[in-house]
């Protein structure tokens, strides 16, 4: 279990990022911090490696405060972004380099290397320099330095993202796989909230240094705390209607209906078709609704640009969220027809 | 066995981690040997330098009295500085002046890909890794009035023999020609840099604007080349003021001081002649000279890293 | 490719080129042609005028006289000697120093920085004589110390490398920490390696300087215990009226430069950069 309480992070500038920061993150699992650039999860996965200081607040591994501990004493291995593989050094010497630190023998560093290097499928590249090899391998390379340290917590950087769409999602399923394998807490860090959907346990949703949410991914799609997290998670986001008194109404694109159905009891919204994808069953629209405001809409029912319609949104559907952002229970009166 | 061997080496390993490495982990311990190193040798010999200006300092008679500006007023009114001071300025006006053209003209005659281009570059450089000992030894050979290849040379053009280095008409000019003969190729070296750090595309631009060679060069590329120029300025003069091996070597400021430049005076005045507090004078008065150029010189230096 | 005519004004360039590189050569090959061929004359050919071009038969023992006369092996000796602990002592210094105002962050770091680039500013050749007197007083003229200890800092040696190691990729210098690297791992497993070039330019650098280096052994020595190859010639020169044995002198000079001229030839490439830099990108 990693444990961080009350984290406060001020610069040398004087800059403070974070504030009574505080999350626990369950063992075994696959929790993902997930928020848009400067959110504060890269430099939250940088504390708990220790290669960045806290000004204030503890953090606890496996019930042991390592807060002032070195990096390499916390028990973690840490996937970098850009990998970080020492340049110079074969794939082989790049892992066995760390072992040697850890206390093993010469012996037992080969083995382990070896054994590690199968596990991630590049046994035959262990003498090649990392300069030689593609962006998959050198992302292996670091998980495979990671695996060999047998940490308690693996933290990851945005490991996938200098990689192609198509090796993303080979190695999305690749590195679920070794989470099951190996048992170990994975900390995982993207900006793209497909990801972090698809691959969490556990969802951390991030902004300006503070947690929005916390859940599993389904908690946190159909049942979003504030109108950040309802906005950011989803593809696309909810579409958010902001009422005269200050409060919003919420809406997922997928949710929505052109005509009226029987027995309706909810929003109607009017406006004009702006754009308009097809694909295959299902369209995607953009409205122009007459308040100005944009919505996504996804419907199998056929609409021509500029034709203008009214969407039909059931009270069920609905979410509703405070004037300071925060959900509360959907009100009895709602934008009617025009 | 093994394992017990390696059980000690982690226990020291541990120790080393926790009681030492955190010491050296500090970023003070790391600059530390550097920067005493820099204080006793760079700094507090400045200072001293500056201070001993104003002193009339005598070691073996252990006096050490203030004078105010009485060094300096000494030095002015000594001919012997005065001369040397001049020397130094017309050594670096000539250096200047025909030196650093005349390696903008190499270079460019000599900016091509070629074997040939390359091996006369690499020709001309050689001379500025060799030490100023064996380029003087040999030059002093060459300008031998009797025996030197140079007065021969003289011979067949009908001009009478010289005698370099011993008359005081040519000594400065014997001096002046072997500063610019050993640093050519550097020179050019960097001019050739900055050169090449032209975009061809100027050049085309030029060519389609029907530019001949002459025109081309004075509008496009001695404007282009004009950061490289002011480093090549900056760093030549503080080298020929900087300028003693040569005169040491060579000439001893002879005859009668009209090779001696400013650095080898402080020698004579202060480690010779022990007037420390006149030869501190003159290499306050030095220092400040320098030191205006190189602070010129370093800031436009980074200020043209950080604009890359 | 189209071919280039040969037009008039080319003709003119390729010949113009043509003499400026033939000059050149002269001016270069030629002092050290003639150098080789003196030092294989004998006393005779050399006291001639006008002076011959070659010598009758090659006289080699002229090396071994000069060797000898020379006492050769004892400064050589001393140059390798304070060339090498110079440069072992940089890398305890210069390095660590480098290292960390590259990647790490501290209070006065900007103060200091400009502290450890002074000398840069000030060139030695003014401070030479208080710098004699500190070490008078150290005890340290003529010892081997004392031509070394002030050339382990080096402020251009710190400033190249600095400039180098800033360019170094953070994220590799913390997996090593996640990998239990000491400091000392870090600069010289990672840190040197990964900046290899730079540090060899560095090394070559430092090498030719001290090597050749003529001015701080003159002054900071009295005797010959401690002094390098330069002070070596002095020997061979004539002392007051003495006949001039240009032969040996020049058999000495040769071998006073051979090293170096051994050296660039193996390093051009490295010895070209280290001393255009700071001039162009």
């Amino acid at each position: 279990m990693i444990s961080l309480q009350n984290i406060k992070k001020t610069y040398p500038n004087g800059l403070t990022v974070m504030d009574g920061f505080s999350l626990d993150i369950e063992d075994g699992s696959f929790t993902v911090l997930v928020g848009p650039s400067g959110c504060g999860k890269t430099t939250t996965l940088r504390m708990i490696a220790g290669l960045e200081d806290v000004t204030e607040g503890r953090i606890i591994i496996d019930g042991e405060d390592v807060t002032n501990k070195d990096p390499g004493d916390r028990g973690i291995a840490m996937v970098f972004q850009n990998y970080a593989l020492y340049p110079h050094m074969t794939v082989a010497k790049n892992i066995s380099f760390g072992l040697k630190n850890f206390g093993y023998s010469k012996e037992e560093c080969k083995e382990i290397t070896a054994n590690v290097l199968e596990l991630v499928g590049l046994t035959d590249y262990a003498n090649v320099k990392p300069g030689n090899l593609s962006g998959g391998q050198r992302q292996r390379v670091a998980l495979a330095r990671a695996i060999s340290k047998k940490p308690k917590v693996f933290l990851m950087d945005e490991p996938l993202s200098n990689l192609d769409a198509k090796l993303r999602v080979n190695m999305r399923s690749e590195l679920i796989r070794m989470h099951q394998k190996l048992q170990s807490t994975f900390i995982y860090i993207t900006h793209d909230q497909i990801e972090a959907m698809t691959m969490g346990d556990y969802i951390a949703v991030m902004n300006e240094g503070k947690i929005m949410q916390y859940g599993t991914p389904e908690e946190i799609y159909s049942d979003p705390q504030n109108v950040f997290t309802a906005k950011f998670i989803g593809d696309p986001g909810m579409n958010i209607v902001k009422m005269p008194d200050g409060s919003s109404l919420g809406f997922r694109s997928s949710k929505t209906h052109f005509s009226k159905p029987d027995d309706f009891d909810g929003a109607v919204l009017s406006g004009e078709i702006s754009t308009r994808e097809r694909l295959g069953d299902i369209n995607h629209y953009t409205i122009m609704a007459d308040s100005g405001e944009e919505f996504a809409v996804r419907n199998e029912e056929f609409f021509d640009f500029g034709h203008r319609v009214n969407l039909y949104i059931k009270r069920g559907d609905l979410y509703a969220f405070g004037p300071d952002g925060a959900r509360c229970e959907v009100g009895k009166d709602l934008p009617g027809e025009v | 066995m093994a394992e017990k061997l390696n059980a000690v080496r982690a226990r020291l390993r541990d120790f080393f981690m926790k009681r030492i490495n955190p010491i050296f982990q500090c970023p003070y311990v790391l600059i530390a040997p550097a920067v005493i190193l820099c204080i006793t040798f760079s700094v507090i010999p400045t200072i001293m330098s500056i201070r001993n200006s104003f002193f009339r300092t005598d070691y073996v008679m252990g006096v050490d009295k203030f004078v105010g500006l009485s060094n300096y007023d000494s030095i002015f009114s000594d001919p012997n500085f005065l001369q040397v001071f001049g020397n130094t300025l017309i050594f670096t006006a000539v250096t200047v002046l025909f030196a650093l053209p005349l390696a903008v003209l190499v270079a460019v005659f000599l900016n091509k890909n070629t074997a040939i281009h390359n091996f006369t570059q690499s020709v001309i450089f050689t001379p500025y890794i060799i030490s100023w000992v064996s380029i003087a030894a040999l030059w002093m050979f060459l300008m031998d009035p009797q025996f030197g290849i140079l007065n021969l040379v003289l011979g067949y053009f009908g001009i009478e023999p010289l005698m370099w280095m011993l008359s005081e008409k040519t000594a400065l000019a014997s001096i002046i020609i072997v500063s610019i003969w050993k640093s050519l190729g550097y020179n050019v070296m960097i001019v050739t840099s900055g050169l090449q750090s032209i975009p061809n595309e100027i050049y085309e631009a030029a060519r389609l604007d029907k530019s001949n060679k002459v025109r081309t060069f004075f509008k496009i590329t001695v404007p282009m080349l004009s950061p490289t120029f002011v480093f090549l300025v900056t760093t030549t003069i503080i080298s020929t003021f900087s300028t003693y091996d040569l005169i040491k070597l060579m000439t001893q400021g002879g005859p009668r001081n009209s090779s001696n430049l400013m650095v080898y005076w402080i020698y004579q005045t202060g480690y010779l002649e022990f007037n420390v507090g006149k030869a501190m004078a003159g290499g306050v008065i030095l220092l400040l000279f320098i030191g205006v150029i190189s602070i010129a010189n370093f800031t436009m230096m980074n200020k043209r890293v950080h604009y890359k | 490719m189209e071919k280039k005519k040969l037009t008039p004004k080319r003709v003119v360039g390729i010949v113009l080129t043509a003499v400026v590189i033939v000059l050149l050569l002269v001016a270069y090959i030629f002092p050290v042609f003639y150098m080789i061929s003196t030092s294989l004359k004998t006393m005779y050919e050399v006291n001639l005028s006008p002076p011959s071009l070659l010598p009758e038969t090659p006289q080699w023992q002229n090396y071994a006289d000069a060797w000898k006369k020379m006492d050769f092996f004892h400064y050589l000796v001393n140059s390798i000697v304070v060339s090498v602990c110079t440069i072992i002592g940089q890398f305890f210094v210069c390095v660590p120093c480098a290292y960390a105002f590259a990647k790490k962050e501290f209070r006065f770091k900007k103060i200091l920085n400009g502290l450890v680039l002074f000398d840069l500013i000030v060139p030695a050749q003014i401070i030479f004589l208080s710098i004699y007197l500190i070490e008078s007083k150290l005890g340290w003229i003529d010892t081997y110390q004392g031509l070394i200890v002030p050339f382990i800092y080096s402020a251009f040696s710190i400033f190249f490398m600095l400039q180098t190691f800033k360019t170094l990729p953070d994220d590799v210098i913390d997996a090593a920490k996640l990998d239990r690297c000491s400091e000392f791992q870090i600069i010289a497993d990672i840190v040197v390696p990964m900046a290899k070039p730079t540090i060899i330019t560095t090394v070559l650098f430092t090498f030719v300087y001290k090597w050749n280096d003529y001015f701080w052994t003159s002054i900071l020595t009295t005797t010959d215990l401690v002094r390098t190859l330069p002070m070596a010639i002095q020997n061979l020169m004539p002392v007051g009226n003495a006949a001039n044995e240009w032969h040996t002198i020049m058999a000495g000079n040769l071998m006073l430069f051979a090293p170096m001229f051994i050296l660039y030839l193996f390093a051009v490439k490295n010895i070209k950069r280290m001393f255009a830099y700071g001039g162009i990108k």
